[in-house]
C-alpha cells in the first residue's frame, strides 16, 4: 500500500481580475503579499473606488440598472469620505486601526452586484483580498435580450479602473474555480479573516476548512425581512403619494425577484381591520402598477416555480384569502399574525397580515429577520420598538424604498470595522517606566 | 327507474369516448362529451379531496363549472411532489405510482382499483387504434429487471404495453446490452409480419439503434412506439426528425410514434401521428399556456403544456399544469394522415414538446458560492 507523504496539490484557479490567467494558488497569495502595503483608507484605495463609481456613473450601460446606480452613488469619494470618519473618527482611545492582513471573501453566488460592498471595504481596510465569484452569477449571463448581465458589467468597469491603479489593484485578486475544496481550504488556511455570504448549508461548509487560529470568521446566513406599513398613514396619501410608496415598495421587492436577504416577504399592516382592508385595497393595485411600470416580468421557469409555490403556500399555512395581480403579484392574507412557519417564495409573493399597532409586531419577528422597512412611524417609536425586541430579530429598521441599499452596517455587524484591527498605543509609553515591584 | 346519479353519467360519457375510435373525434363533439366528465372530476375531488377543495376556493373562487376546457382549473404537477393528494379513503388505495422527476423529487400518485382499470381500458383503446385489434409480438427495449422493485413510472409503463404484445423479449440485458439473441428470436418469432418494438426513446437511440444498425437487422414490418422525453437526446441535439430518419435509414424502420404522458396521468396519452404530431386521445386533451399571462396561445404559439385527463378519479389529476414547453400546432387536425389502414385520420388538438422548463432558482442571497451538492 502506498503512503503519500505529501498533501494532494493545490489545484490552479482562474484569476478573473486582474490580468486573467491560471494561476496556482500558493503563486496568487506569494504576488498579493508582495503587494505596496495600503493603510487604512488610503489614497490609492479611494482613487480606485472613485474611478469604478465614475465609470459606473457614465457608462450608457447602467443608465437602466438600479443595483449599479446605487453602487456607483455608494463608492463616490464623498460617500467614501463619510464612511472613513465614521470608521475612523470613532474609534476608542489610544488605539490606530490597520489592516487585518488577507481577507478571504465568498460572497453570495447568485447576487449579481453585492459583491463589490465587501470587496471595496476590505480594499478600503487596506488587506489584500480574495474575493471568490461563483460561476452561478447570473449576471456574468447574458440576459434574455441579449445585454451583458450586471455582474459583466460591473466586472468590466472595475477591470478598467483597476489597469489605472495598479498599486491598489495589487492587493486584490478577484477568482473563479469549481467546487473545488483544496482551493477553499488552501486560501482560508492562508488568510485572517474569512467572510462567507450564503446559505446556512454553504456557510457550514466552509466552515469545515480551518483557519489559522488568530482568523476571524464571519458568516452571513440566510435572512429575512419584512415592510410595516401604518394604515392611517397609507390612507392619509394622496394618489401621487401613494404612487410614490408603491414605487419604492416595488424597489424593495422586485430588485434580485424578491431573492435578497433585505427583500420583505411579509406585509404587516398596522391599524384597525377596517382600516387595514381599505389601505390593502388602495396600496396592492398600486404595487401592482408599479411594477409592471418597472417592466418587472418573471422568466417562464420563475413564473412556473412561483405558480406552484403559491398552491403549497395555500395548503401549508393558514391563509384566509389570496390576491394575484397577473405574474407580478401574489398577497396572500394570514388572519392571525403569527410567525408562518415558511417564508413564501419571492419573484413578488407576499403575506399579508394586520396588528393594532407596530409595538405588536414581536410575534410576527425571528431571531432570523434583518430587515424592517417602515413608512408611516415616528422614529420614537421605532427606537421603542428595537429597545422592545432587544435583539430577538431585526438588525435594520429603514423607510420602504430602501431596502437594498447597502449601509456599513451588515446584519448587525460593522462590516468596515470587522475589516480592521486595533493596534493600542498605552499613552503611558510616554513616560518614564514606573518601578518593578518583582525583583528580578 | 333509472340511474342518473353523476358517477353513472360519468360511465356513460366515458364508455362514448372509449368506444369510438380514438384520435378520431371532431373537436366540438370531443368537448360536448369530455367537458362535463372533466368538470364532474372537479366537482367529485372538490367534494372529496380537501387539500383540492382548499385550492379552488382560495385560487379560483370556489368550483365554478367550466364553459370550455381551458376552464377547467389546473394544478401544477409539481404538487405530487410534496403533498397528498387523494380523493379516496386510505384502505382503497390500490397502488401508489411513482415518478422520479428531474428535480430529485419523486411525484406520488395515488390510484384505486376504479382509477388503475380506467387507466387499462384507455391505453388499450388508444394502442388498438395504433396496433389494431391483434396482439403482437413484442420487442421491448429494456431489461427485465426494471419490472422488479418498486411500481416506477418505468416499470408501469413497460407493463402497461406489454398487454398489447405477445411473445415478449427483452432486447436489453441487464447492463444495457444489445441481446441480440432474444432480437433475433423476435424477429424469427414475427415471420415477417408485424410487430411492436416499445421502449423508452433514450434507450432506444442509445442502446438499441447503434447494436440494430450494426448487426443490419431488418425493422422494416416493426410499429416502433417510444416515449420517455427528449432530455438526453436533446442534449446530444438529436431532434424527432433526426430520430426517424436515422431509424429509417438505419433499420427500415417506417412506422415510429412517439409518447407523450406522464405517471401523472396515465392512461391517456398523446401519440405521434403520421404527421409527426402529437395528439389527444378522445379521452384527453392538451392546451398550451403563455407563461406571461396563463391564457391559452393560438395555433403557432409556445408555451407551458397543460395536460386534461378524463380519468383520474382516486386523485385531483384531470387537470395538470406541467412543467413541459411545447407548441401548439392545430386545434383540429382534419388530416393528420392515416394511421396503417386503421381507420380515419388524425384529429384534434396537434401539438409537439419542444423541452421542459429550465429548474427556477430564486436569486437572492440563497444558497451560495459553497457548493451544488447532490
Amino acid at each position: 500500500m502506498t503512503e503519500f507523504p505529501f498533501p494532494p496539490p493545490v489545484p490552479d484557479l482562474d484569476l478573473l481580475l486582474p490580468r486573467p490567467q491560471r494561476i496556482a494558488v500558493a503563486e496568487l497569495l506569494r504576488r498579493l503579499d508582495g503587494a505596496p502595503a495600503l493603510e487604512p483608507f488610503s489614497a490609492a484605495a479611494i482613487a480606485l473606488c472613485a474611478d469604478w463609481s465614475a465609470r459606473l456613473l457614465a457608462d450608457v450601460r447602467t443608465r437602466n440598472r438600479p443595483a449599479l446606480q446605487a453602487l456607483g452613488f455608494w463608492l463616490r469619494p464623498a460617500a467614501l469620505e463619510r464612511l472613513r470618519r465614521t470608521v475612523l473618527e470613532r474609534l476608542p482611545p489610544d488605539t490606530l486601526a490597520v489592516p487585518r492582513g488577507l481577507a478571504f471573501l465568498v460572497p453570495a453566488g447568485n447576487v449579481d452586484t453585492l459583491f463589490a460592498y465587501p470587496l471595496a471595504l476590505s480594499l478600503l481596510a487596506g488587506n489584500r483580498s480574495v474575493l471568490r465569484l461563483s460561476g452561478r452569477l447570473d449576471g456574468l449571463a447574458p440576459s434574455r435580450d441579449g445585454a451583458m448581465g450586471d455582474a459583466a458589467v460591473l466586472l468590466g468597469l472595475l477591470g478598467e479602473a483597476m489597469e489605472r491603479a495598479p498599486d491598489a489593484a495589487a492587493s486584490v485578486a478577484l477568482v473563479g474555480y469549481g467546487h473545488d475544496d483544496a482551493v477553499s481550504a488552501a486560501l482560508s488556511a492562508a488568510c485572517d479573516l474569512r467572510a462567507v455570504w450564503g446559505g446556512d448549508g454553504s456557510i457550514a461548509h466552509l466552515r469545515r476548512l480551518p483557519l489559522p487560529a488568530r482568523a476571524l470568521d464571519l458568516a452571513f446566513g440566510d435572512r429575512s425581512s419584512l415592510m410595516a406599513l401604518d394604515c392611517a398613514a397609507v390612507l392619509a396619501l394622496d394618489r401621487t403619494g401613494l404612487d410614490r410608496l408603491a414605487e419604492d415598495a416595488a424597489n424593495d421587492l422586485y430588485w434580485f425577484d424578491q431573492g435578497a436577504c433585505a427583500s420583505p416577504r411579509i406585509l404587516v399592516w398596522c391599524g384597525g381591520t377596517e382600516q387595514a382592508e381599505e389601505a390593502a385595497d388602495r396600496f396592492l393595485p398600486r404595487l401592482d402598477a408599479a411594477a409592471q411600470r418597472a417592466g418587472y416580468r418573471p422568466d417562464p421557469s420563475l413564473a412556473m416555480a412561483k405558480l406552484t409555490a403559491l398552491h403549497r403556500t395555500v395548503l401549508d399555512l393558514p391563509v384566509t384569502r389570496c390576491r394575484r395581480f397577473g405574474n407580478r403579484l401574489a398577497v396572500l392574507t394570514l388572519e392571525r399574525p403569527e410567525r408562518p412557519a415558511l417564508a413564501p417564495f419571492g419573484a413578488g409573493t407576499l403575506l399579508e397580515t394586520r396588528i393594532p399597532a407596530i409595538e405588536e409586531i414581536g410575534p410576527l419577528v425571528a431571531r432570523a429577520d434583518q430587515t424592517l422597512g417602515v413608512f408611516g412611524f415616528p422614529s420614537d417609536r421605532l427606537r421603542a420598538l428595537a429597545r422592545r425586541l432587544n435583539g430577538r430579530g431585526i438588525d435594520r429598521i429603514v423607510p420602504v424604498g430602501r431596502a437594498l441599499s447597502f449601509g456599513p452596517v451588515w446584519d448587525g455587524v460593522e462590516l468596515p470595522r470587522q475589516f480592521l484591527r486595533l493596534v493600542e498605543i498605552d499613552p503611558h509609553t510616554a513616560r518614564p517606566p514606573a518601578p518593578s515591584s518583582s525583583g528580578s | 327507474m333509472p340511474d342518473t346519479s353523476p358517477d353513472h353519467q360519468a360511465d356513460d360519457l366515458l364508455a362514448r369516448l372509449l368506444a369510438a375510435p380514438q384520435f378520431s373525434l371532431p373537436p366540438r363533439e370531443k368537448a360536448a362529451l369530455l367537458l362535463p366528465l372533466l368538470d364532474g372530476l372537479t366537482a367529485r375531488h372538490y367534494r372529496d379531496c380537501p387539500p383540492y377543495r382548499r385550492l379552488l376556493d382560495m385560487l379560483h373562487g370556489g368550483h365554478v363549472p367550466a364553459r370550455s376546457l381551458h376552464e377547467v382549473p389546473a394544478l401544477p404537477v409539481g404538487l405530487f411532489k410534496t403533498h397528498h393528494l387523494a380523493s379516496v379513503p386510505d384502505e382503497a388505495v390500490h397502488a401508489v405510482l411513482t415518478s422520479s422527476g428531474t428535480g430529485g423529487a419523486v411525484s406520488r400518485v395515488v390510484l384505486d382499483a376504479e382509477t388503475a382499470a380506467l387507466q387499462t381500458r384507455a391505453l388499450a383503446a388508444v394502442m388498438t387504434r395504433l396496433l389494431g385489434p391483434k396482439r403482437l409480438p413484442m420487442m421491448i427495449v429494456d431489461h427485465r429487471g426494471t419490472l422488479t422493485g418498486g411500481l416506477s413510472a418505468r416499470a408501469a409503463g413497460v407493463l402497461g404495453m406489454m398487454t398489447f404484445g405477445r411473445d415478449h423479449r427483452f432486447a436489453l440485458d441487464a447492463d444495457l446490452s444489445f441481446d441480440e439473441a432474444q432480437a433475433r428470436a423476435l424477429l424469427d418469432r414475427a415471420a415477417g409480419g408485424p410487430f411492436l418494438i416499445f421502449g423508452f426513446t433514450a434507450l432506444v437511440w442509445r442502446h438499441f439503434l447503434p447494436a440494430a444498425a450494426r448487426l443490419g437487422l431488418d425493422l422494416s414490418a416493426g410499429i416502433l412506439v417510444h416515449g420517455g422525453g427528449w432530455k438526453t437526446l436533446a442534449d446530444q441535439a438529436v431532434d424527432n426528425a433526426t430520430f426517424k430518419a436515422t431509424l429509417r435509414r438505419e433499420t427500415g424502420l417506417t412506422r415510429i410514434h412517439n409518447m407523450y404522458g406522464m405517471a401523472e396521468q396515465v392512461g391517456a396519452v398523446f401519440l405521434e401521428g403520421e404527421d409527426g404530431l402529437l395528439h389527444a386521445s378522445n379521452l384527453s386533451d392538451v392546451v398550451i399556456r403563455d407563461p406571461d399571462s396563463w391564457e391559452p396561445v393560438a395555433p403557432g404559439g409556445r408555451g407551458v403544456i397543460q395536460v386534461l385527463s378524463a380519468l383520474p378519479r382516486s386523485y385531483p389529476g384531470h387537470s395538470l399544469l406541467t412543467e413541459d414547453v411545447g407548441v401548439l400546432h392545430a386545434l383540429d387536425c382534419a388530416d393528420g394522415g392515416d394511421s396503417g389502414g386503421n381507420g380515419g385520420g388524425w384529429r384534434g388538438t396537434a401539438f409537439t414538446v419542444t423541452g421542459r422548463l429550465p429548474r427556477a432558482e430564486l436569486r437572492g442571497c440563497g444558497d451560495t458560492a459553497g457548493r451544488r451538492g447532490p
